[in-house]
């Protein structure tokens, strides 16, 4: 068995095959990393197996997700284990934590590529009353043809997100502070004379929208309709961060990114190991304060959980999670499709437990609530916010 | 000027040498850092020692440290370079020079990257908390990182005469994009175990007991391992044990450790967590 401080003789297979069996572990391996490691190593007198690794991993990995990949990369190609050896399971060797599951689902090829004319054409045989029947049917009752229609209807909804002012300077025609390069500019061309003031103001900048998912059974139709509106968000030029909750807490964001929104749903099925699965809303909720909590994905940005609330943690877990991300937040929005039956109350304990830190509670379970969603993130969009502080609607 | 330490243990041994403990893959990070010439992006979470390894790796090579904090709206006038337009105006308008000739180099004011561009090796440059700075900045960036070089338009290019040691740290509150991870070295800066933390103790707070010092590494590594909102990092540890040193312990017993848990953790819910546990975290002294 080699040991750490073993020499190990260099060649250039030994760079080459690390970086592919990198690539086949999914890390993105450049070749002018290879050659950088190839030049690196040429650098240390009396190279030990230690050295290889680190200046392997320092040089080929750029992202701490990766890591497990390379101790597995490393251990196959350097160290020679073959899937027969018993530290190295088969076919992918480590127990790759949540992120790099993700990196693996996003590189598997989605089935067929869904015709992008599909959607429209079905739109247009939609007639108006077509529209308003199918706006108030919720999301579980839809036939699959339904579906389609709403999926079209979906894609159309306009979306104001609430903004801030950005701490840059850009040159305007008005604004508070004075464009001194703007200035000397506009002065040079009157012999040094300023007789034009230039400004720049800060520019007005959307916040990122963050929709957090439950992925349960219960809440699969409408898991889907809020997946497609997020694409829809995506498709606009939306900053959207999107997680899906269960079991666990799965970031989805990347598995969007697909023109098309069947495509991007299938990539977001292979990469959602809990779908349809059990309820940990509480614990799914905590890993999102633990590791996102002071990403641009909660800070600042508005927040939409998409949850009926039927937790089988202990409903403080949940209330603690939605009052810390209701601390860094911009806003707090909960959809809950049970909302749509007027007998509704707030009374399942993971909803009572978190809705003192929810700024504002929806519906969400057919268009009709969609729509209220977008008008009232649209209302958050003024910069005189009156109506927010008192604006939860139980 | 190539570096004069031939091998990752000679940095590790040098930065011990000045206080400042580093691990072998931080060592190697460090030395093919400078044996590249590549930027060293340095991720972890906040109180890790990221920011001290620039400063730590501008004393060991004897280099100026040209430091630039990143906020957002961080754009090329604060970051790179400004033209003085007060005089520019006045020279205009005094009738001394034309328009052209008051974009020179004397009317530029430096900043920081520019300041570092021009030092070359002589310096060290800490491009700090970039995550904090926007997408259009991290872009700004990748020019200067891939080349050691800018294009001031009235100028022309500047070069670096010979790369500088960059260091980027980021706290992660922001995804940065692959083309500049690709262009840097990574490393991932984890909080230092408890015998490393010792060693850290003693190197930076001498006046702490030994014992107490070692009493001290192991319960915050007990404390690191409850989950806090915020983990205490290595500067706080040395507060808690300078604190604890202040009001007289020689040991670390859980009453004391209760009543200077402030310097420590300093977030009240943290704090709570903490006290709760105190029994296990902070065993009281046999």
């Amino acid at each position: 068995m080699n040991t750490v401080e073993e020499a190990v003789e260099l060649t250039s297979r030994t760079c080459v095959d690390l970086a592919a069996e990198l690539r086949r572990h999914d890390v993105p391996v450049g070749p002018e990393q290879t050659t950088a490691l190839w030049t690196a190593l040429h650098r240390l007198d009396g190279l030990r197996l230690r050295d290889l690794y680190w200046a392997g991993r320092v040089v080929l990995v750029g992202d701490r997700r990766h890591f497990a990949a390379f101790d597995a990369a490393f251990r196959r190609s350097v160290l020679g284990e073959t899937d027969d050896g018993d530290t190295v399971e088969v076919p992918h060797p480590v127990a790759v934590p949540m992120v790099d599951r993700e990196e693996q689902a996003a590189s598997t090829p989605g089935p067929q590529p869904a015709d992008p004319l599909e959607d429209e054409a079905d739109e247009a045989r939609l007639t108006p009353s077509d529209v308003r029947v199918l706006k108030h049917k919720s999301f579980a009752a839809m036939t699959a043809v339904d579906q389609r229609r709403a999926a079209a209807l979906i894609r159309r909804l306009e979306v104001d997100l609430p903004r801030r002012r950005s701490r840059r300077r850009v040159p305007a025609a008005r604004g508070r502070h004075l464009d001194t390069r703007g200035v000397l500019r506009a002065a040079l061309r009157t012999d040094g004379e300023p007789i034009r003031l230039a400004r720049r103001r800060h520019p007005w900048r959307d916040r990122p929208i963050t929709l957090v998912v439950d992925v349960s059974g219960s809440m699969a139709p409408y898991a889907l309709a809020v997946l497609r509106f997020a694409h829809a968000l995506r498709r606009a030029g939306h900053d959207v961060e999107v997680f899906t909750i269960g079991i666990e807490l799965t970031r989805i964001t990347e598995e969007l990114a697909r023109p098309a929104v069947d495509a991007a749903l299938t990539r977001i099925s292979a990469a959602v190991h809990d779908w349809d699965g059990g309820t940990r809303l509480g614990s799914s909720m905590g890993t999102l304060v633990e590791r996102f909590g002071g990403h641009r994905a909660v800070r600042g940005a508005v927040v939409v959980i998409c949850s009926d609330g039927l937790d089988r943690d202990e409903p403080e877990l949940l209330g603690d999670a939605v009052r810390e991300v209701h601390r860094a937040a911009h806003r707090v929005l909960w959809l809950n499709p049970l909302k749509g039956d007027p007998r509704f109350e707030p009374i399942q304990r993971g909803m009572a437990a978190a809705l003192p830190f929810v700024d504002l509670l929806l519906a969400g379970h057919d268009l009709a609530a969609l729509e209220e969603l977008c008008a009232a993130l649209a209302v958050a969009r003024r910069p005189l916010r009156t109506t927010t502080t008192s604006g939860r609607t139980a | 000027m190539p570096s004069s330490f031939r091998s990752p243990a000679e940095i590790a041994e040098g930065l011990e040498g000045i206080g400042y403990l580093a691990d072998d893959a931080l060592a190697m990070a460090v030395h093919l850092a400078l044996g590249l010439d590549r930027p060293l992006l340095l991720e972890g979470a906040n109180g890790v020692g990221k920011t001290e390894v620039a400063s730590a790796l501008a004393q060991l090579l004897g280099r100026d440290l040209v430091r630039l904090q990143c906020y957002e709206g961080l754009d090329a006038t604060q970051a790179l370079y400004d033209w003085h337009y007060a005089r520019q105006l006045l020279d205009v308008r005094g009738g001394s020079s034309s328009s052209a000739d008051v974009f020179t180099r004397d009317y530029l004011l430096p900043r920081p990257l520019l300041t570092a561009l021009e030092a070359g090796d002589r310096a060290v440059l800490l491009i700090d908390e970039i995550d904090r700075a926007d997408d259009e900045f991290e872009a700004f960036l990748l020019e200067l990182l891939s080349d050691f070089a800018v294009t001031i338009p009235e100028i022309g290019r500047v070069a670096a005469p010979s790369p500088p040691l960059v260091v980027l740290t980021s706290n992660r509150t922001r995804d940065l994009h692959t083309a500049l991870r690709r262009r840097c070295l990574y490393h991932w800066v984890a909080h230092p175990g408890a015998e490393r933390e010792y060693r850290i103790l003693r190197a930076r707070a001498p006046h702490v007991a030994p014992e107490l010092a070692r009493q001290v590494a192991d319960s915050v590594a007990r404390i690191r391992a409850v989950v806090l909102g915020s983990p205490p990092g290595v500067g706080e540890t040395i507060d808690w044990a300078s604190a604890l040193a202040m009001v007289g312990s020689a040991t670390l017993s859980p009453q004391d450790a209760a009543a200077t848990l402030s310097a420590l953790i300093k977030d009240v819910d943290d704090q709570q967590r903490v006290a709760e546990r105190m029994a296990d975290l902070v065993p009281s002294a046999p």
